[in-house]
């Protein structure tokens, strides 16, 4: 039985990291605010006096000349209420993309605009419906108003907060804790099988995958900074087909190893990484194109957690060798790394971040981000994970998880401001999918909070789950419902996963052609969150992690032709190596190469062409298969004599 | 006029940066299914 773990003790709003940045974020306001306004009093000269407001809200600099009873009034207004929509655009770019010119550009831009339009006379105040308004006074004013509610919705929110926090306590002390020992029982202690509706999806993945390294066919190019960048299907495609062969297809290689390992090369291909030149130019003021050399953990956490269960699932080390992982750029600048390479990187960067975490973009922090890179860490170094545990665990705790217990999506590293908390219950379930594999308390807590929200009288709560999918920024809740099925699959919570795949089915039917499936509307990130949630077993993917490193030494099925025959299954257990296949085209005879058999030795293959095989000088052998809907096939050795 | 410069400068960039980034756009992504066989 897993004890769920309580929300540590929170005496304020933000962590000590956090306060630091806001105190010193404020403080940079205040000294601006109290200098304009020195520079606004003290001084007649119009321009002084409209450059001083524009630098203490962006755009106010032009309500100087605002009225309601002359054209260029208005035109003045428009240009005030343009500046401050250019602003919050500006905004948005600085979240979506690191730029952190944007905003402070546009702020400063529109105080010097204002103040250079060679106005002759400043106006006593705006006149309005024949009442003179003075914007000296006025727009100070309206600030410290501003400031005085904020800091008191602070405070409010601090008094609700620590009552929601005791209520979240109560609940998983006794109603999660209840629910939660109903998981235990749901691992299961054979290998699974793939039905014929998961194959067909399954296609889905290893049609994108399988074509040529530098073709990009059937992926979404719609933009490379934020969630629907091709990066992330790579990245989804790559742990779904990982998860698929460490808990169905353990004892497969063949295509489905070619599959991962191409999705992995295809993240080197230069238009997947470009966009780093420009993020870090415009938020770290460096030149460098090489995504891994600072920050950047969308990239190097999330490949190396590819390459991390690539490795563990097919038990190579392909990326362990150097230049495995080769970026070069349009001018022929060439970056070696491998996953050795990567998890250094993760180090050096934990190290380096106030938060114990590594920006995204730079200067945003993301936890989703962070525990998928921690991951990769764990797997490939357990003991250097185990230095950065308790940092990383505390930081993690105290500046990114609110008094409700919701993860908060990202921070900004600069001003310790934080995202608002949109999305529904996707961006909460994720992190519980990846924490499971380092912090598996944190991971089932943060669960049973979600959950709360999830079942309202035995059916899924539809509001928790966005219709905007994350994966194409089209208006579909299919990545909503397979990206908490994936998180309930990995913390066992199978009502929840059922309850989703099959909401996910009703409101998203399947079309099929030519043998593979998909789902309108979805994106393809929606479709490989799918194929992990069908793939995924309870703590599917914490043994992924703690499977460090162990090479695949027992008899496999190294070699089968696609899209001819599918795989439903492959194991070997206690001497026995069995699989399932399907016709994934016309039903026929079909070679099947095996691995890592005894040398000269002599196997017995039930239920196919011929019935005894000779492994060769190699191990190998090759098997004739009649393959017409589910077919089985059991290989073992039919005598140890060697021949 | 400002506006109109401000507007006009972050427009740019946008497209710029846009037309850069992006390879090829594809409303079809989905149904895509390949024509031959693994090579």
């Amino acid at each position: 039985m897993t004890k769920i773990a309580q929300l540590p003790y929170k005496s304020h709003l933000y962590g000590i990291v956090t306060q630091k940045k806001i105190i010193r974020l404020c403080s940079t306001y205040a000294f601006i605010f109290f200098s304009a306004t020195l520079t606004l009093w003290l001084t007649n000269a119009a321009q002084w006096h409209t450059f001083s407001l524009g630098l203490m809200l962006p755009g106010a600099g032009f309500l100087v000349y605002t009225d309601l009873v002359s054209w260029q009034g208005l035109l003045h207004m428009i240009f005030a209420a343009a500046s401050m929509c250019l602003f919050l655009a500006s905004l948005i770019l600085w979240f979506a993309t690191g730029n952190v010119i944007a905003p402070l550009f546009v702020w400063l831009l529109s105080a010097i605009i204002a103040a250079c339009m060679g106005h002759q006379a400043f106006p006593s105040g705006v006149i309005c419906g024949g009442i003179s308004i003075y914007t000296h006074w006025l727009i100070p004013t309206a600030i410290l108003i501003a400031f005085g509610l904020a800091f008191g919705f602070h405070v409010f929110r601090q008094v609700i907060g620590k009552r929601q926090r005791l209520q979240a306590n109560e609940y998983l002390q006794n109603t999660a804790q209840e629910i939660a020992d109903k998981f235990e029982k749901t691992r299961p202690a054979e290998p699974k099988e793939f039905s014929l509706d998961d194959l067909k999806l399954m296609r889905f993945l290893l049609d994108r995958a399988l074509q040529p390294i530098d073709s990009f066919d059937g992926f979404e190019w719609i933009d490379q900074f934020q969630t629907a960048a091709v990066r992330y299907q790579l990245n989804f495609l790559g742990y779904a087909l990982s998860m698929a062969q460490a808990t169905h297809l353990s004892a497969f290689g063949g295509y489905l190893d070619d599959a991962q390992r191409n999705l992995i090369t295809k993240q080197t291909d230069n238009r997947i990484w470009r966009y780093w030149r420009l993020e870090n130019l415009w938020g770290n003021f460096r030149l460098s194109a090489d995504p891994i050399a600072r920050d950047n953990i969308m990239y190097t956490g999330f490949c190396a957690t590819q390459i991390a269960m690539f490795h563990a699932a097919s038990g190579g080390d392909f990326f362990l060798h150097k230049n495995s992982f080769l970026l070069t750029d349009a001018s022929n600048n060439r970056y070696s790394h491998n996953l050795e390479s990567l998890v250094k990187k993760l180090d050096s960067e934990f190290n380096r971040s106030d938060y114990h975490l590594m920006a995204c973009e730079p200067n945003w922090v993301y936890p989703l981000c962070n525990t998928i890179g921690a991951a990769a860490m764990k797997f490939h170094d357990a003991n250097l994970w185990l230095q950065h545990q308790e940092n990383f665990t505390h930081l993690l705790e105290h500046e990114f998880i609110d008094y409700s217990g919701r993860l908060i999506p990202c921070r900004s590293n600069y001003t310790g401001i934080a995202f608002p908390n949109i999305g529904g219950a996707l961006p909460q379930a994720l992190p519980c999918f990846f924490q499971n594999a380092t912090m598996p308390d944190i991971a089932l807590r943060q669960w049973m909070l979600l959950r709360r929200s999830l079942i309202k009288n035995g059916t899924l709560n539809r509001k928790e789950f966005w219709p905007i999918d994350t994966g194409n920024y089209g208006f579909s809740r299919a990545a909503a419902y397979a990206g908490v099925a994936v998180a309930a699959a990995e913390l066992g919570d199978n009502e929840i996963a059922e309850l989703c795949l099959k909401s996910l089915e009703s409101e998203h039917p399947t079309i099929e052609i030519n043998d593979s499936t998909h789902r309108p509307k979805a994106s393809v990130w929606a479709h490989a969150l799918e194929f992990l949630a069908r793939s995924c077993i309870k703590n599917g993917f914490r043994h992924i992690i703690e499977n460090a490193h162990k090479p695949r030494l027992h008899p496999i099925i190294s070699e089968v032709s696609y899209p001819d025959v599918l795989v439903a299954h492959a194991s070997y257990q206690e001497g026995v190596l069995k699989a399932v296949f399907y016709n994934g085209t016309q039903a026929g005879l079909q070679k099947i190469g095996i691995a890592n058999l005894t040398p000269h030795v002599s196997y017995f293959c039930e239920s196919t062409a011929n019935k005894l095989v000779i492994a060769d000088a190699e191990g190998n052998a090759v098997i004739d298969i009649f393959v017409d809907g589910r077919t089985e096939i059991q290989v073992y050795a039919a005598k140890q004599e060697q021949y | 006029m400002a506006c109109c410069i401000l507007i006009s400068i972050i427009f740019s960039v946008v497209v710029a940066a846009k037309a850069w980034l992006i390879g090829k756009p594809s409303n079809q992504a989905i149904q895509w299914r390949p024509q031959n066989k693994r090579n």
